[in-house]
């Protein structure tokens, strides 16, 4: 049994800390031991995105870190995106408005690729968004509607 | 009607958006502990020793379970996943069906990688997995069958005792005079088809937490399930608990698109039960990717018979199915692919045997499609053979063979698996293929085709159709019940994994009971809301569950209207119900809410109802459907190939759909983007690959490859409804018929493509390494 | 597919890095921006006994250009400071096409370029890159530096010639003149994903003739290749595109690609052959001033 690790970081605004196994892997802290259970696993070797969050405004797949890394660090996570009253962060509602999710299970992942995406002063091509979004699996919506609400979003940017 | 076919946005979506949906993993009960499972690292073999001393030890292990722990007190799964075939089917089609043994935890002999030896329950799923490290097995490896022409050559070993030659299932059945037509036909070919073997992959892989309650004597537990209602019905059996003290909630599923009962569902629920404490099994994406059952897999060889004119009037067809290490769907897939095989078109005389083999693999069971991806595949290159054989355009002879819109509905001539004739119920495929050559300008594209050979691009145009027998049976519940807030809740048998129920089913009651859905709540995915339930699979949740829905709540408006006009006096014709609120025609005045009606049709001293009837504003209503409704569409790619590399770009894509009545466009036109999305996955990506000794080589996302959003086009949808005269809605199913035409349409467009090269396909998934080498091939043969 | 267990140390300093390596021995395994390591410890296929995590060091990120065409890029950059940066991509095409190829942003991250090259994964841009441009490797351990060139350090799949207690701390790309042309082409199922075959080229060209060709080839064989034989076809001709087709053809000798589930051996040795050539053409393109 290796020795715990004291961790102590801040997500979605507020201080975290606690003793962690190495190897426990930052998705599964936020989960199971922060109760954040919005980042969801979907593949657990970094491919489909599901687990997508931000750390330190860029974004990281949470099961490609350990929860030791984050120590010190500012994370944000899905549930982190809404304002205190309840408000959709605009990703949210245009995700919402052209029925870019179904299941919602690989949403909270497109969610914060693109909250990034859009910090970055993104193109409007429809090609870049595909290939931007491209790292994020989902199996329900065929990418279609979540094209036109990110094309939407970076239009009002540009 | 006011909701029924409009945009209404979704009812599902803020808790989805904002981190707070509730899927099985998200779900931790005091003093949970978790289980990881041991699979078998070989295909076939016997096991000579099992150890699991040292994994006890490791402090944090709870339990190590083997088929020991099992022997005696859970048996394995007997029961195939519907209910027995009619005798009738089974009669017309020749049904032989063999009896095989399955197993929960593998007992002396494994079947294949990947099924489950061992179960660990520790603290925590890390743990668990150290455990599953520690325990020590010895394998005798016997011969492995990889592929059922092996599995059927003579001296091939028998998987299981009573299914002589690994032939587990087949039928043969058909309709008219095959032998005439082949013998008046001016023409005739031949051509063999492989449909690979692929997998659902939702984004959320498996999972199930079930807690065993000594004081009521109850299990309830939460499963990643398309059936509930099923899964409690085995449990019940397996378990020997009564139905009702088994609650299984479906909470929100991350997709699912194919199942059936598994093997830890009922060993997990057993486990938690006698070891007394919560156990969480969750599946991880190496598991799903090998053991979540797999798909398509089959072996066509196919005849068929057509005149000058291109016109097809017989189509045989054999085909073997890779049916896996057990086949508990039976006939449904393979019988599917039959059923479906002469798609949109009139070839009136058919032959078709289907033989479902066991081997050494993964079992190969319905995923989004269901047979039908392999009959189109078949069917759809087999008219563009046709169609090059007489150097005609595809579109002509596809035209030329569609059943006419005025003999509609249409007998095929044989059975559906339900029992009912294979008659399509409504539709218009000429005008539907019409519609849809139209929209992807199919004769604008042959112009800009040839610029693009005059440039050296290879673009090319194909077209897929299909139908699909949607809104299978048996049954569907609903309840609709008006609380004494005047809200209407909704509870459904039928459990949704992201196909909007919340919101389709409220519009469907909104309409029947004269109110708006945001009035509605809609509940699912839990045997104790409604006692029958069928589930999501099967394109069948809008026809089905939106039929109960519809008959539940017309039956509480007629009560409304029943109370409202002893009330009010006055008869019923003369009420109307608009926005929740019962009022005398021409008397705007004069009107009684929902919530007022609720306070006197409840039960008690001030109740106000009609002579003899029962309080409470609750009806339920099963639908039982006659048979099956077919929902149909027509789909045309444009696509570019990179003939150097192989490479297939998808650059248009055209969907033209018949699901009947749409509940909400918006969702509708979503279950076909994602649709063609798998389809193309299937088309181009997508294979689950053996090697000889049975290994699963590609069990990650890295080398099992999902379509991303840069593989996939915009999809242009649009709809031509014909309503089912077998609903009182008119509806047909839409949640599979999009996955089931890309691969056709895709191949039938690069062969376009490479016209000039005379390329052959007849292989999907059409990979870089296979366009190239059919490339290579009609090369080296002076195409 | 949760990692095994292993004890963790994040150094501060280089020096401690260092001392705790070489205590470890073969225990220990570098975390860098661990985008290749946590898979294969999800899937238990490495498992090291203790993990060092150099993350907390300072300093090992610096990315400098100079004016001799010298990259100096510190181990722990990431690729995505690499794509970002504001003169590389533009200085040299073929870097900024080799890193927009790596996975997706979020692995791009996260991911370093010190962290790929000490992996040594054939189907990787970086060791390619270092192959192509000649990279100086800076190599520290307790007991002292010494400079490895690339084309030293791939020794088989995933192997490289670090003994157990160096790290990676710096690269040296040697960027051809500014006038060169040079080009990075992959071919890969999916955007994003490991290529199936991937090659780099220089070409520089002076009064007409061919004064110096590079080509690295990735993703065909146990390591990153350079093809001396076909770089030596070009120098002092003529770039046409007869000769670099046939240039390509003559990688032959060096690559050894092998069947998996993408395809088989015999079809991504031709496709080693294509991307050499598209690479090739693009270079010389470059190199003559035509847009490509």
């Amino acid at each position: 049994m290796t020795s715990k690790i004291d961790v102590s970081f801040e997500v979605n605004g507020e201080a975290v800390s606690g003793s962690v196994e190495p190897r426990m892997t930052l998705a599964d802290f936020l989960r199971d031991e922060v109760g954040l259970t919005g980042t969801h696993l979907g593949c657990e070797h970094g491919v489909c995105g599901a687990c997508t969050i931000l750390v330190n405004g860029h974004t990281a797949r949470s099961c490609l870190m350990l929860a030791v890394q984050a120590d010190g660090q500012k994370l944000t996570t899905v549930e982190g995106l809404e304002s205190a009253d309840g408000t959709l962060h605009p990703v949210q509602e245009a995700f919402s408005r052209h029925h870019a999710l179904q299941c919602g299970f690989c949403t909270p992942g497109f969610l914060m690729n693109v909250v990034e995406y859009l910090e970055e002063g993104p193109s409007t091509e429809e090609k870049e968004i595909r290939e931007r979004i491209s790292g994020n699996l989902c199996r329900c919506t065929g990418y279609h509607n979540i094209v036109l609400a990110v094309k939407e979003l970076a239009e009002r940017q540009a | 009607m006011t909701y029924v076919g409009q945009r209404i946005a979704r009812k599902e979506d803020n808790h989805l958006l904002t981190g707070r949906g509730q899927y099985v993993a998200d779900i931790r009960l005091p003093r949970m502990v978790e289980a990881a499972i041991l699979r078998s690292p070989i295909a076939h073999g016997e096991i000579v020793h099992l150890d699991t001393t040292k994994a006890r030890a490791l402090d944090g292990v709870v339990a190590i379970i083997t088929a020991e722990d099992l022997a005696g007190k859970v048996g394995p799964i007997t029961r195939p996943f519907y209910k027995t075939i009619p005798d009738h089917v089974a009669r017309e089609t020749n049904l032989v069906v063999r009896p095989y043994r399955a197993q929960l935890l593998a007992e002396q002999k494994v079947f294949r990688v990947g099924e489950p030896v061992a179960v660990a329950i520790a603290r925590n799923r890390y743990v668990a997995e150290d455990a599953l490290e520690l325990i020590e097995v010895e394998y005798e490896p016997l011969e492995a069958l990889t592929d059922p022409q092996s599995a059927l050559r003579e001296g091939a070993p028998q998987l299981h005792p009573d299914v002589p030659g690994n032939i587990h299932c087949s039928f043969h059945t058909g309709a008219g005079d095959i032998e005439g037509a082949f013998g008046d036909a001016e023409h005739a070919l031949s051509a063999q088809f492989t449909v690979g073997r692929s997998i659902g992959s939702p984004m959320e892989t498996r999972g199930v937490l079930a807690e065993f309650d000594r004081a009521t004597n109850q299990i309830v537990m939460w499963a990643t399930q398309q059936k509930p209602h099923l899964l409690r019905s085995y449990l019940s059996e397996m378990l020997g608990m009564p139905e009702e003290h088994i609650r299984i909630i479906s909470p929100d599923m991350g997709g699912s698109f194919g199942g059936g009962i598994y093997n830890e569902e009922i060993f997990i629920p057993f486990l938690a039960r006698q070891l007394g404490r919560p156990i969480r099994w969750i599946e991880d994406r190496r598991e799903n990717l090998g053991n979540a059952r797999h798909t398509r897999d089959q072996y066509h060889d196919v005849d068929v018979a057509f005149n000058a004119d291109g016109t097809i009037i017989g189509l045989k067809d054999r085909f073997l199915v890779d049916a896996g290490a057990y086949n508990p769907f039976v006939i449904t897939l393979s019988y599917n692919t039959a059923a479906h095989l002469r798609n949109e078109f009139k070839i009136d005389n058919f032959d078709v045997e289907g033989i479902c083999v066991l081997t050494n693999k993964r079992d190969n069971t319905p995923v989004r499609g269901a047979g039908r991806t392999s009959a189109t595949f078949v069917i759809d290159r087999i008219v563009d053979m046709v169609a090059g054989f007489l150097k005609l355009d595809p579109a002509e002879v596809r035209r030329k063979n569609l059943i006419p819109g005025e003999l509609m509905p249409y007998d095929m001539g044989m059975l559906y698996r339900d029992g009912g004739r294979i008659v399509y119920d409504s539709g218009d495929f000429p005008s539907q293929f019409d519609k849809a050559l139209a929209l992807a300008d199919y004769a604008g594209f042959r112009q800009r085709q040839d610029q693009a050979r005059a440039e050296g691009r290879f673009v090319g145009i194909g077209i897929s159709s299909h139908v699909e027998g949607s809104g299978f049976g048996p049954h569907e519940g609903a309840t609709v019940r008006i609380d004494q807030s005047g809200h209407v809740i909704v509870h459904s048998g039928s459990n949704p994994h992201g196909q909007s129920h919340e919101t389709v089913l409220s519009q469907v009651a909104a309409d029947a009971l004269g109110i708006s859905p945001d009035h509605i709540t809609v509940r699912a995915g839990d045997t104790a809301l409604i006692p029958h339930g069928g589930g999501t699979f099967a394109s069948r949740s809008a026809v089905t569950a939106g039929s109960a829905v519809h008959g539940a709540a017309t039956k509480v408006r007629q009560k409304i209207l029943a109370i409202a006009s002893e009330l009010l006096e006055v008869s019923q014709q003369d009420l109307t119900i608009e926005d929740g609120r019962v009022t005398v025609k021409g008397a705007p005045g004069t009107s009684l809410s929902f919530a007022e009606i609720a306070e006197v049709a409840s039960p008690g001293p001030g109740s106000r109802l009609p002579e003899g009837m029962e309080p409470g504003l609750e009806e339920t209503d099963y639908y039982v459907p006659p048979t099956v409704t077919y929902s149909s569409g027509t789909h045309v790619a444009i696509v570019e190939v990179d003939p150097e590399v192989g490479t297939v770009s998808v650059l248009e894509y055209f969907v033209v759909d018949d699901c009947g009545q749409i509940l909400n466009p918006t969702v509708v036109d979503g279950q076909q983007h994602g649709g063609v999305a798998h389809g193309i996955g299937n088309a181009l990506l997508e294979e689950v690959v053996y090697d000889e000794s049975g290994q699963h080589l590609n069990p990650s996302f890295m080398d099992y490859l999902i379509p991303t959003a840069s593989d996939v086009p915009p999809v242009t949808v649009e709809h031509e409804s014909h309503l089912s005269p077998l609903n009182p809605l008119g509806i047909k199913g839409a949640g599979e018929g999009a996955a089931v035409s890309p691969p056709a349409a895709i191949a039938n467009a690069i062969i376009d493509a490479l016209r000039p090269l005379e390329v052959e396909i007849t292989q999907m998934p059409m990979t870089p390494a296979r366009v190239w080498r059919a490339i290579e091939t009609a090369r080296s043969n002076g195409g | 597919m949760k990692p095994p267990p292993f004890d963790y140390s994040r150094p501060e300093t280089l020096d401690d890095a260092l001392a705790t390596l070489h205590e470890v021995g073969d225990e220990g395994k570098v975390l860098a921006g661990g985008q290749s390591l946590i898979p294969l410890l999800a899937f238990r296929m490495a498992r090291p006994g203790h993990l060092i995590d150099i993350n907390r060091i300072q300093g090992l990120d610096g990315i400098h250009l100079n004016g001799s065409g010298t990259l100096t890029i510190g181990a722990l950059a990431t690729h995505r400071s690499i794509e970002l940066h504001r003169d590389i991509g533009p200085r040299c095409p073929a870097i900024g096409e080799a890193v927009s190829q790596i996975g997706h942003v979020a692995i791009r991250n996260r991911g370093t370029v010190g962290g790929s090259i000490a992996h040594a994964d054939p189907a990787a841009e970086w060791p390619a890159l270092a192959l192509l441009f000649d990279a100086d490797l800076r190599v520290r351990s307790h007991a002292g530096e010494r400079t490895l060139p690339a084309r030293d350090m791939f020794v088989s799949y995933m192997t490289t010639a670090l003994a157990t207690d160096e790290l990676l701390v710096e690269m040296q790309f040697r960027l051809p003149r500014p006038e060169a042309g040079t080009a990075f082409v992959e071919v890969s199922r999916r955007h994003g994903d490991f290529a199936m075959a991937g090659a780099g080229a220089v070409i520089d060209i002076q009064d007409g003739l061919v004064t110096d060709a590079r080509i690295a080839v990735m993703s065909a064989g146990l390591t990153a290749v350079r093809a001396g034989e076909a770089e030596q076809m070009l120098v002092g001709q003529e770039a046409t595109e007869q000769l670099t087709t046939n240039a390509a053809q003559n990688i032959d000798s060096v690559i050894d690609p092998l069947d998996d589930v993408h395809g088989p051996a015999d079809y991504k040795r031709h496709l080693a052959k294509v991307v050499t050539r598209r690479a090739l053409q693009t270079a010389a393109a470059r190199a003559r001033g035509e847009s490509a």
